[in-house]
């Protein structure tokens, strides 16, 4: 698979406009995974496939900055990052609703707590991990995000949230803490019920 | 952040404890609508024209200008040749 996307990015290079059927067929291999990482990010379906293929557009016409001395996977999730956080401030800056707010989404949190019981049998694991990050906070959601899906360091996490190292591996921790604590809240009822 | 600067950065190991659930988060995917690779294609045509549009609009004036400029030139150059050979 990285044989054929060296390959892949190899034509593109060579292209001097672009090959643009190359470059599709890497879209084909990562759009599921930066649409739902831009979901998870700036919390919001509907706008989350709109910001993926900017990134895709982006990354097509910054493809000669791309040296390839990291993969072509990392390379394209350090743009959407930047996206994303992009597309966050000009949002806060018209909904008011800050990013650093932990109760923004504290009432979903409790209410997916409430209603876990029924709805975590109908999903799917992946489904289940969607729902849990959409009930954490921004503050916690975006930090495990970046971390524990993109893979950025903490120091890339710092610098591209603008906080403090020693903040992102606070927020990091607290966010996995709380990210297993629901996931046990939506799953062990449901275990239970089996083995009963 | 630079996304240019390509420089692999490891995961963060320190104090990391994956497992079920965190891991699942490294395969995170969400399907996607059929029409997504189709609208990335045309946001990439549209933004190679509006591209070529506005160099061109840029260009344009220039290259005017410079013609403009060669044939006032080669016209008194011309003027000056012929006012020599009279004389």
């Amino acid at each position: 698979m990285a044989e054929q996307e060296d390959e892949l990015l190899q034509q593109l290079r060579e292209s001097p406009e672009g090959d643009l059927r190359a470059f599709e067929q890497l879209v084909r291999q990562y759009q599921n995974r930066i649409v739902a990482d831009c979901r998870h990010i700036i919390h919001d379906a509907n706008n989350a496939e709109d910001l993926a293929q900017e990134v895709f557009v982006k990354a097509f016409f910054g493809l000669r900055t791309f040296e390839g001395r990291s993969s072509f996977g990392h390379w394209l999730r350090r743009i959407k990052v930047n996206h994303c956080l992009n597309y966050l401030k000009k949002q806060q800056g018209q909904t008011l609703v800050s990013i650093e707010d932990d109760n923004v989404y504290g009432d979903a949190a409790a209410g997916t707590q409430a209603t876990a019981d029924s709805h975590a049998e109908a999903m799917s694991n992946r489904q289940l991990i969607g729902k849990i990050l959409d009930s954490m906070s921004a503050t916690l959601r975006i930090p495990l995000v970046l971390c524990d899906a993109d893979e950025l360091s903490y120091e890339e996490i710092a610098s591209a949230l603008g906080i403090s190292l020693s903040a992102v591996k606070m927020r990091i921790k607290r966010a996995r803490e709380e990210f297993r604590s629901l996931y046990r809240a939506y799953v062990e009822p449901v275990e239970r019920k089996q083995t009963a | 952040m630079s996304p240019d600067s390509d420089k692999p950065n490891p995961p963060p190991t320190d104090d990391k404890d994956l497992g079920e659930p965190i891991a699942d988060l490294l395969n995170l995917e969400q399907d996607t609508s059929p029409t997504f690779l189709s609208v990335v294609r045309r946001k990439i045509y549209r933004r190679s024209t509006t591209a070529q549009f506005v160099s061109f609009s840029f260009d344009l004036p220039k290259i005017i200008l410079v013609e403009f400029w060669n044939m006032i030139v080669q016209l008194l150059s011309h003027r000056s040749t012929q006012k020599g050979g009279r004389s």
